[in-house]
Parts: structure tokens; C-alpha cells; sequence
């Protein structure tokens, strides 16, 4: 982490509003000393007097210094537009520092969006809790982090960027419309939080499984059996067939070893060179059965979601992901969404894929115009038909 | 430079942990937990130091909890009333216990607060200025322990968020902790603790100062204080003898005693100030002994004879038959009578300071106590007990007993026949005076001190001294012909022989044994042991007075030997507490007798002359600052400090009035400080407030100043810079053009000696713009370079370069 002087052309924007918050060390550290009052009053002991006196000062002092220090900052945000399921973003903050005299000290920056708070208690990570309230457990689990950002230190007058790991573990957009920075310090009695609105949207882009070649050209070949028609002949490296040999064809394409056994000289062909093409047909039931809106999944990008729509989904993207690195043009269609997307093999092409499928609202699949048929193979993908390893990578 | 946060938190908490066990040990005056508690958190720091030991399983951690608490809770029911001494132990293993846990915020927070309830602990078991120290060093070690543990619990969670995004949960080989703390972030964290525990101070003060004194005191029940074992001291209002124990001296101070012998100058009173000699300051006196127990206490006879009579207007209390005898108001002018009385009474003034508050009821005095001033209560509810001499609170005090007080004594008893009041006496003195005559006397009467008896005959048939009965003993002390036995004629002689005896022929010890543990304790000593401390000796003289009809009492107090001058007070330690005897050696008459072998116990009661013991009268007199300022601090001190009054009018404070008055020649420089300790605290306090103003504002505007010089330096330095770029450009081209061309590998200051040969001016010149253009440029110095000055000597290399008639350039 590196700091640097304050940029005075910088604007960064002023906090929202500002909240104070007595965390559970606060309230025991108010328990002792409203004792230390009690027993001190009760004892006129002064030396308890003094003490009790130095625990209200503490407080005092504490709320001076972090409130001072509180009101210096300011913050922006640098995020990427899109994510991928479990896989880490980076979100960078400036921190500027505009007070005069005072530092900054331990200062946590978080999202308000990926906080658990009162009113949304099922956000916490769903872990198993040791019996006996862990009390005889050899290690207590160690909650899983939120992402967040720590800023240990930062000089009067100056700006610093630090960066939050953002790992999500479910697709579709992930709105971050408000920073919050808070921080115990000095004394930790008392939380004192400062809210800033920037908003930005990551969109959260489903995983992508690997799928060997093998197993995408088996896929396929399934696929096409019945009702798509082979490659065509041409110049590439793929093996297409043998023929009897024609005046003027190259004497390199004459397989010797055909010829040989049939006794006449035999020409071996190739497919054709062109990108072969795929339609991925993603078909989800008119009808999806909606998720229980009480449940984590809705609302939390940190809670993965298990269930066949979303498997369908990762298998979207997986096929379409190992298409474009097969060198194949791939296309989406999804009728209950009305996704129809041509194929071809650009990255441009397999990112409209991804943010499509990372957009797509499964709960609100309805009927959509019904595209006409495409004449590539169709890879025909429902919640019923993922294959089990597929679903389980 | 730069150190590791981890081991930066972990030096502070440990010693912050370390301090709070010591402060209950020096509190509790038990060094066994310091024993426990400076290894184990030595051993601690050690283990845990490079963050890479396992720490122990946390289910032992727990066991080893549950067992501490098992064991306290199975401690306190035994033992309900060392209930502070109980917990805080507990609160002592709970934070060994907790040294040896992973130190994970979430274990760290509690150990804070035991920490924290650890120091409470220890003052509500002790008060004493060591003690204060302690708490006064342990709190801006716990700001920096919370402080710092807001920064590493930060780092911590920061850390561990790194490690679940790159590492598994399975892999074993982890990064340590990385985050460090930089020499700036050091210097800004030392100031934010200092600036907090300063301002906590402060309003610790204020609060101090506020805090309500003597309204709910009680109210929720009093916690034990702590007992002083067997060590020497005034600790109990009776004396138990026949126990085997070894009593070891404690020096801890009780009061500081000033005693002043009341003289007559220019008919007038004028105290003088006594600095040499050895003074028996008496608080109880003990007048029954229990064979049963061989216990001497106080009868409720005696205890009852109490007389009081406050005396508001003169601002103190005195019994009232001696009030109107001789007024003490200081430079009155006295009447002849009065002037014969002061003479014959022999009247001195004893100014006790208590140097901690005491655990019990009775003032101390020297004789008589005639009258008592105290210096922040106007009415003590006091009783004066005029039967055995002693005064003391009828109701608890506390308040009171921490109070500088004053009491006048004479040294004749008002029943002694030469006292002009003896005539005034109440009747139910009389009466009661009259029963004590003939209540039952054991040593006389009792078979089982039988051996008592033969002692005392033994001693005074070797002195060849008769007992000869005192017929006119009852006249003379006004009482009517009593069917008892009467004193001996020579009753003071006797004494004194019986005193002889005891200090020849007994040893003085402070190793307590029994001989038969069947037998009486004072007979075994008189028999059998012979060896004893100063109770013992009294014991047995009162025991062989009493043998011989002689009316005698068991006296308990202090010796005051020790005088400091800088205090100019005598020093009263635990160890000066004595025992003596105070025998009737004419009607109303008690004379004091010392039976203690004087070589043997004056070692014990003469001052230290050591350095060490000096060290320990400078440690005695903070101790008796700290006392006065800070542990008897109340309601009057409150009003005083800001000038209220009773009746609700506003007062010059005492501290301004010490401030602003004219020092007094005839009073010593130091006792005033002393006495004006809030004063000289205050001047202390505005003293160090300024100087921090001062300081903060001097080097504010000393960086300001700093900064100030740097921009204008940087903007000269840019400045310079680029003329001297431009400078150094243009010369590069002149030379080119004068056929002088700077190869691009060659340093500008070496082409400028290639050059000298063929044009030594335009060299020299070329060397000094590259010289200017260097510094500036890189060196960031030689600001007297500036853009004219460049200029100029661009301008005569031009010239220097300029081609001559005749001569052209290649």
C-alpha cells in the first residue's frame, strides 16, 4: 500500500449520512464501568473514583478521536463491470484523508450490499456450528470473509488505494450502490460508520466448467446424429472420407495404404476448413418453479444457488466457453427469455453469451416470439439433461 | 524501520496482562501470584513471539476453565468473606489460563476485560500509593493494548481473508502474519494513545473531583478489606495471647504524629515542636482479662464511661469538665489561673496524619485527651471516654478516620488528686469508679494464678519492699470505706520492681511458642517460656499488679521514634505497634510502665539508617501526598476546592488563598506545600497544560514554517531547473554548431576538458551550465543558481562560441 500526498483535483463525494452503532465489546466495556460507578459510589473508595473516572474519559476520548478522524474521509470506487462465479474481483478504493492534523487508523470498508444486518439475518454463511457451542472443539470454524477492505493507517493530508477481494458464488448483477466505512477505533466502544453512495453494477458472469474437446465434439456429434446435416469437404486437417482417385488430384492426398488394399489408387478427403457451427438452445420450463423469496439465494451474491435451472445454466456456458476454444461459432438461444444470439466464434461473441446467461432471469422465464429453427446443430440444454459431472465440477 | 504488528500487539498486551497480575499481587500482598504470573506470561511472549507455535487445543483451554471455576466457587462457599480475594485470584488464573490461548481477536477481547476487572480488583483491596502507581502506569497501557488490538484485529481479519481467497483449508504451509507497522504509523499511534490517555486523565479529574462523596456509601453492602495476617500492627481492640506463630515486621505506614509541647510565653500559648524522643501514642486500653481464653479486652463498664460534649464554636470537642478550665484558642491572652493551670497540666498536642485509612475506631492520643480539633469536619460524632482515658467514633466514619486531627492532652487524669476538676465529676463516674474498686480480680483471688502471686512475692521479698495496705486510699479518692482490698502504700515502687523483673529476666521475641498449651498463656510465659513479645510483658506486669491489689490496664498504641524532618513529623509504621501497661499508682493517678526490655525492642522501634531506609521516607512521604490528595478526598475537600460553604456562601478556595498569601517565616516551607498538596497539584497541572500548549504550538508552528520553506524551495528548485535545462540545451546546440558537439556517451563535465584544448572560455562556461543544470536538476541544490544567472552564462558561451573574423567552424 502506498500513499501519496493529497491530489486537491480530486472530488471525491461527501458520506450520506453517518451512524453510530455500540458493537457487543462496547456494551460490556459500558457493563464494567456502569459497575465501576455503582461499586465506587457504594464504596467511596477514590481510587475507584479515579478509575471509574478514567473508563468515562476513555469513553470520551474515544469518541472525540474517532469522530474527528471520521470526518476527513472520503472514498471512491474503481470495480470491474463484470465478475465470474467464484472467481475473485478485485474492487479498488481511494481513501482520501482531508484532515489536517489527524490520521486515519483502522479503518474497514465494506459494501453495504454484501453486509448481513439485522433485517436480513439469512445472509450470514450457512456453516455448521460445533455442538456445545464449540466449547469442546479442538479449533472454532472460522467464519468465511465478507469482502471487505482494511485500511491500517493513512497520514493527514493524503490518499491511498486499497483493494477487496470479491468472490462471487452466484451469477447475475451485483449492485454496489453504497460504500461503508466504519471503524472502532481508537478504544472499540463504539462503531462509528459513515455511508457513502457510489453506485456501480457488477455483473456476475456463471461459472465455466472445462469440458475436454473430446467430450464437446461427442456432445455435439450426439447432438447432430439425426437432424443436422456433416461437415462439408474442404482443405482442412480433419479426416472426411476416401474416394477413388481422379486425374488431377494431388498425388499428396493418395492414401497408400487404402489403395494398396484395395488394389486401385484411393484419395483420402478432409472436412472443410470453415469454423463448424453450434446453437446452444437453453430451454428452461415456461412455468420455472420461483425459488422461496425468504431463502439466502435471492438476495446474497455470496450464497451459491443449487438447483437444476442454475446447472443448466453453468452448462451454457461451459459448452459455449469450450465451442469458441474448439474453434467452433456458437450461438444462444433461450425462448423463455428471448435470447437469440447467432453463432460465431469471436470473444465479443462468447462474452454476449456470458453476460446473456448471467442476466437471465429464471424466475421470470415466460413465452417468448419463437425463434425459427437454426440451421447449425442445436445443443438442446434442460434442467433434466445436465450430466451429472458436468453439474458437479 | 518497521516491526511486526503481531509482535508490537503481543509485547503490549503481555505486559499490560503482566501488569495487572502485579498490581493484585502488591495489592493483595501475596507474591506468590507474581511468582505465577511474570513466568508464565515471560514464557508466553516467548512461545507465541514468531506466530508460528499451535496454541494449546481449545478443549483443554476450557476444561482448565471449568476446574478454576469449580474450584472458586467450592472456595467461596467455604470461606463467603474473602470474596474480593477469592474472585481476584480467580480473575489470576483465568488470565494465565487465557495467555496460553491462541491469541485470536475473539480470545483477546476478554482477556482485556479480565485485565481491566483485575486492576478493580486490586483497588478495592488496597489503596495504597504503590498500588496507585500502579493503576496510573497500567492505563495508558491498556489504551496502547486497545488501540493496537483494534489495528490487529483489522490486519487479522484482513489476513485471513487473504488466506481463504489463495490458500485452501488444507493446506498446511501459510504465510505468516505480514502486515508491520511503519516508523510513521508508530509515531502517529504513540501520539493518538497519548493524546487519549491524557484526555481520559483529565477527565478522570474532573470526575474525580465531582463524584459525590458520603451519599450512597454502603448502600449495596461493604466487600472485606484486606487483613494484615501475622504481621506486627495495631490490627485488633484486644490482645490474644497463648497463639504459636512467627510475626514478621511490616513497615508499612500508619500515620505521621507531630508533636508539640504547649509553653507560656508573654502570657500566651506557644507550641514548640518536640523532634527527639520516644513517645507511647495509646489508642485502647484493656481492663479484663478472660483465663478462659487469656484474652485482655475492653469491659463495657469502662467502654460505657464515655462523655462528650461537642464544642462547635470553637471548632473542636472536648469533655466537659475541661473545657471551661483553660481555653487552647492559639494567642489569646491568658488570665493567671489559667496561665498556672496550662503549667501544671503539662498539656501537649499531638497532630495525627493518617497515612491510610484506618480500619478502626479509636483515635490515638499521648496522655489525657482534653479536646480534638479536626481539620475538615466541623462535627465529629466523637466520645471521649474520660474512665480509661481513650477517645473514639461512636458511629462509623470512615470519612472521619482518614482526617487530620489535633488532640490536646494533659498529662494528669482529671480523677488524679492534684486536678482541680476531679471535683466536677459526674456521679456515674463516681459510681462506676466505685465498682471498679471492688469488681472481682482474678490475679488475686483466682486459684489457677496461684504462681502469679508467689512471682510477685518472690520479687518483692528480694527488694526486701512490704505490702503494706493503703488506708486512705479510698478517702483520698472521695469514695465512702469499701469492703475491698486496698492498694499498697508504695505502689509506684512496686511496679517499678515488678517492671525490673520482667526486663531482666524474660527475653523479648517475636517467635510465639507455648510451653503448655494447658496452662494459662501468661502463666506459661511467667513460668515456663519466658519469651514473648510486648503483650506478653504486659500481660504478665499487669497480671503481677493486680496480684498485688494494684489497679493496672494493658495499654495498646504505637511508639513514635522515627521523626522525619522533612515532614516534621514523627513516621508511625506497623511495626512500631507496642503494648504497656498503665497502673494506679495513687488514687486517679495512672502512670504508665513499659515492662518490654528496652535493648530488645528499641532495635525494633529505632529508625533504619540505611540509604534504603531514606529511599523508603521519600516513598513514605509520596505515600502521605497521595493519601492526603487523592484517598481522602471528600465532601469538605469538594466545598473547599471551590470555595462553597455550608451556608451556601462562595469562599476565597484554600488553594487560591495558599496561592496568593504571603508565606509564613515561623511555618516550615515544606509542611505548607504539603499541607496545600491540591494547590500544589493544580500548579503542577497548569504548569504541564501550558508547557503542552506551548510545546504543540511551538512545533505546529514550526512545521508550518518548515512547510512553508519547502514549497518555496520547491518552487525556486523547479524554477532553476527548468532554466537551467533550457540553459544546458541551447550550449549543447552551440556547440554543435561551433563543430563541438557532445557525443551522446560522453559525460558533459569530461567533454567540457576535451574541449579546453581548442576553446578553453567556452569550456569553462559549458562546465558551469552543466554544473548548474546537475544540481539543480539531480542534486536539488545550488538555489543561488538562478534563471538569470544561467542566462548570463548561456550568453557568454554564445559569445565564446561566436566565430572571429578569419576563422570559420569546421
Amino acid at each position: 500500500m502506498r500513499t501519496a500526498p493529497l491530489n486537491t483535483d480530486a472530488n471525491p463525494p461527501r458520506p450520506r449520512r453517518r451512524i453510530y452503532r455500540i458493537p457487543r465489546a462496547g456494551w460490556t466495556y459500558i457493563l464494567v464501568v456502569a459497575l465501576l460507578g455503582i461499586g465506587s459510589v457504594n464504596s467511596q473508595n477514590n481510587l475507584l473514583f479515579f478509575i471509574f473516572g478514567l473508563a468515562l474519559g476513555a469513553i470520551l476520548a474515544s469518541g472525540v478521536i474517532s469522530g474527528s478522524m471520521m470526518m476527513g474521509i472520503r472514498i471512491t470506487r474503481s470495480a470491474p463491470q463484470s465478475a465470474r462465479v467464484n472467481e475473485p474481483a478485485h474492487i479498488r478504493y481511494t481513501v482520501y484523508n482531508l484532515n489536517t492534523i489527524i490520521p486515519l487508523f483502522a479503518i474497514r470498508i465494506e459494501e453495504a450490499t454484501l453486509i448481513p444486518d439485522k433485517a436480513n439475518k439469512h445472509l450470514k454463511p450457512n456453516e455448521p456450528q460445533p455442538p456445545f457451542f464449540g466449547l469442546f472443539a479442538s479449533k472454532l470454524p472460522t467464519p468465511i470473509p465478507r469482502p471487505h477492505a482494511f485500511l491500517q493507517h493513512l497520514a493527514a493530508r493524503s490518499h491511498t488505494d486499497i483493494s477487496a477481494t470479491l468472490r462471487p458464488a452466484r451469477r447475475g448483477p451485483i449492485t454496489l450502490n453504497t460504500i461503508r466505512v466504519s471503524t472502532t477505533f481508537p478504544l472499540g466502544i463504539v462503531e462509528k460508520t459513515i455511508i457513502f453512495d457510489v453506485p456501480h453494477t457488477i455483473t456476475t458472469e456463471p461459472p465455466v466448467q472445462h469440458i475436454n474437446t473430446r467430450e464437446l465434439r461427442h456432445t455435439i456429434e450426439k447432438a447432430s446424429h439425426h437432424d443436422t446435416p456433416a461437415n462439408a469437404r474442404g482443405l482442412g486437417l480433419e479426416f472426411y472420407g476416401l474416394r477413388e482417385y481422379s486425374p488431377g488430384d494431388s498425388p499428396r492426398f493418395i492414401s497408400w495404404t487404402a489403395s494398396a488394399r484395395t488394389g486401385r489408387l484411393v484419395t483420402r478427403e478432409t472436412e472443410s476448413d470453415a469454423n463448424p457451427a453450434v446453437t446452444i438452445s437453453l430451454e428452461l420450463p415456461q412455468t420455472s418453479p420461483a425459488l422461496d423469496p425468504d431463502t439466502l439465494a435471492q438476495h446474497d451474491p455470496l450464497t451459491p444457488i443449487d438447483s437444476p435451472e442454475e446447472h443448466a445454466i453453468t452448462h451454457a456456458a461451459s459448452l459455449a466457453a469450450a465451442a469458441v476454444r474448439d474453434h467452433r461459432r456458437v450461438g444462444l438461444t433461450c425462448n423463455a427469455a428471448g435470447i437469440n444470439i447467432p453463432p460465431s466464434s469471436s470473444a465479443s461473441s462468447l462474452r454476449a453469451i456470458l453476460h446473456a446467461l448471467a442476466t437471465l432471469d429464471v424466475n421470470n422465464a415466460t413465452t417468448h416470439h419463437q425463434h425459427r429453427q437454426p440451421l447449425t446443430p442445436t445443443l438442446a440444454i434442460t434442467p433434466a439433461n445436465i450430466p451429472e459431472p458436468a453439474a458437479n465440477a | 524501520m518497521t516491526r511486526n504488528l503481531y509482535q508490537r500487539y503481543l509485547l503490549v498486551s503481555c505486559a499490560t496482562t503482566l501488569f495487572g497480575m502485579i498490581t493484585f499481587a502488591v495489592a493483595r500482598l501475596n507474591p506468590a501470584i507474581a511468582l505465577v504470573a511474570v513466568p508464565a506470561t515471560i514464557t508466553s511472549y516467548l512461545l507465541f513471539r514468531n506466530n508460528t507455535l499451535s496454541p494449546i487445543p481449545r478443549w483443554i483451554i476450557n476444561a482448565l476453565l471449568i476446574l478454576a471455576t469449580l474450584s472458586t466457587l467450592r472456595i467461596v462457599n467455604a470461606s463467603p468473606d474473602e470474596a474480593i480475594s477469592i474472585l481476584g485470584e480467580f480473575l489470576v488464573w483465568l488470565t494465565v489460563i487465557k495467555l496460553f490461548e491462541s491469541h485470536t481477536p475473539r480470545n483477546q477481547a476478554p482477556a482485556l476485560v479480565l485485565s481491566i476487572l483485575l486492576i478493580v480488583a486490586s483497588v478495592l483491596s488496597a489503596v495504597t500509593l504503590d498500588v496507585g502507581i500502579l493503576v496510573i502506569i497500567y492505563a495508558p497501557l491498556a489504551t496502547a493494548w486497545a488501540v493496537l488490538f483494534q489495528l490487529y484485529r483489522g490486519a487479522h481479519d484482513r489476513h485471513n481473508a487473504r488466506l481463504a481467497h489463495t490458500f485452501s483449508a488444507h493446506d498446511t504451509e501459510r504465510p505468516p502474519f505480514p502486515d508491520t507497522l511503519t516508523k510513521q504509523q508508530t509515531r502517529h499511534a504513540r501520539r493518538t494513545i497519548a493524546a487519549g490517555a491524557t484526555a481520559a486523565a483529565l477527565c478522570a479529574t474532573v470526575i474525580f473531583i465531582l463524584m459525590p462523596r458520603n451519599v450512597t456509601q454502603g448502600a449495596l453492602g461493604q466487600l472485606n478489606a484486606r487483613g494484615t495476617a501475622s504481621t506486627t500492627g495495631l490490627t485488633n481492640d484486644s490482645i490474644q495471647l497463648g497463639q504459636q506463630t512467627n510475626i514478621q515486621e511490616s513497615e508499612e505506614t500508619v500515620l505521621a504524629a507531630r508533636i508539640q509541647q504547649l509553653t507560656i510565653r508573654d502570657n500566651r500559648i506557644e507550641p514548640v515542636s518536640l523532634r527527639a524522643g520516644s513517645f507511647l501514642l495509646r489508642a485502647i486500653s484493656l481492663d479484663r482479662y478472660d483465663p478462659r481464653t487469656g484474652s485482655w479486652t475492653r469491659s463495657p463498664e469502662a467502654a460505657s464511661q464515655a462523655l462528650i460534649r461537642p464544642d462547635t464554636t470553637r471548632g473542636g470537642i472536648a469533655p466537659a469538665e475541661t473545657t471551661a478550665a483553660y481555653p487552647l484558642t492559639r494567642g489569646s491572652r491568658l488570665t493567671a489561673d489559667q496561665l498556672r493551670f496550662i503549667r501544671q497540666a503539662g498539656i501537649l498536642q499531638l497532630t495525627i496524619n493518617p497515612l491510610r485509612p484506618a480500619a478502626r475506631d479509636e483515635l490515638v492520643s499521648l496522655w489525657f485527651p482534653a479536646r480534638v480539633d479536626f481539620e475538615n469536619i466541623r462535627q465529629p460524632n466523637l466520645q471521649t471516654n474520660i474512665a480509661d482515658a481513650t477517645i473514639e467514633f461512636a458511629t462509623d466514619s470512615s470519612r472521619a478516620r482518614q482526617s487530620v486531627y489535633t488532640i490536646t492532652t494533659l498529662q494528669n487524669h482529671p480523677l488524679g488528686i492534684n486536678n482541680p476538676v476531679t471535683q466536677q465529676l459526674p456521679t456515674r463516674l463516681h459510681n462506676w469508679y466505685q465498682r471498679s474498686k471492688t469488681a472481682t480480680n482474678p490475679f488475686a483471688d483466682d486459684p489457677r494464678f496461684q504462681p502469679v502471686r508467689d512471682l510477685a512475692d518472690r520479687i518483692l521479698q528480694t527488694l526486701n519492699l512490704p505490702i503494706e495496705p493503703d488506708e486512705t486510699f479510698h478517702a483520698r479518692a472521695g469514695l465512702p470505706q469499701l469492703d475491698a482490698p486496698l492498694p499498697p502504700q508504695n505502689a509506684e515502687r512496686i511496679v517499678n520492681a515488678f517492671v525490673s523483673h520482667l526486663e531482666r529476666n524474660f527475653t523479648y521475641s517475636l517467635q510465639l511458642r507455648t510451653e503448655d498449651p494447658d496452662l494459662d498463656p501468661t502463666i506459661d510465659f511467667i513460668l515456663n517460656t519466658r519469651t514473648g513479645h510486648c503483650e506478653y510483658f504486659a500481660s504478665a506486669l499487669a497480671a503481677l499488679c493486680r496480684a498485688v491489689n494494684i489497679d493496672a490496664r494493658v495499654v495498646l498504641g504505637y511508639v513514635a521514634t522515627e521523626y522525619d524532618p522533612v515532614e516534621n513529623a514523627f513516621i508511625v509504621r506497623e511495626k512500631h505497634a507496642h503494648a504497656w501497661v498503665e497502673a494506679e499508682v495513687q488514687p486517679g493517678v495512672w502512670k504508665t510502665f513499659d515492662p518490654s526490655p528496652l535493648e530488645q525492642t528499641e532495635p525494633i522501634h529505632r529508625p533504619d539508617p540505611s540509604v534504603f531506609a531514606a529511599a523508603l521516607r521519600w516513598f513514605d512521604r509520596l505515600e502521605s501526598l497521595w493519601v492526603r490528595s487523592v484517598i481522602s478526598f471528600d465532601q469538605e475537600q469538594q466545598a473547599r476546592l471551590f470555595g462553597l460553604s455550608r451556608d451556601g456562601t462562595i469562599d476565597t478556595p484554600d488553594w487560591l488563598t495558599a496561592l496568593t498569601a504571603p508565606p509564613d517565616p515561623d511555618d516550615n516551607h515544606l509542611l505548607t506545600i504539603a499541607r496545600s498538596t491540591i494547590s500544589v497539584a493544580i500548579v503542577f497541572a497548569a504548569l504541564a497544560i501550558t508547557s503542552a500548549i506551548a510545546f504543540i504550538a511551538a512545533r505546529r508552528i514550526a512545521r508550518f514554517r518548515r512547510r512553508q520553506q519547502r514549497q518555496r524551495t520547491s518552487a525556486i528548485a523547479a524554477r532553476n531547473t527548468d532554466a537551467a535545462r533550457r540553459a544546458y540545451d541551447d550550449a549543447l546546440k552551440a556547440l554543435a554548431n561551433a563543430g563541438l558537439e557532445k557525443p551522446a556517451s560522453l559525460p558533459p563535465l569530461t567533454h567540457a576538458k576535451r574541449i579546453a584544448a581548442s576553446n578553453p572560455n567556452a569550456a569553462r562556461t559549458f562546465h558551469d551550465i552543466a554544473t548548474a543544470y546537475y544540481n539543480t536538476r539531480f542534486a536539488d541544490r545550488d538555489h543561488d543558481t538562478t534563471p538569470a544567472r544561467i542566462n548570463e552564462l548561456a550568453r557568454t558561451l554564445r559569445e565564446h562560441l561566436a566565430p572571429t573574423p578569419g576563422h570559420t567552424t569546421a
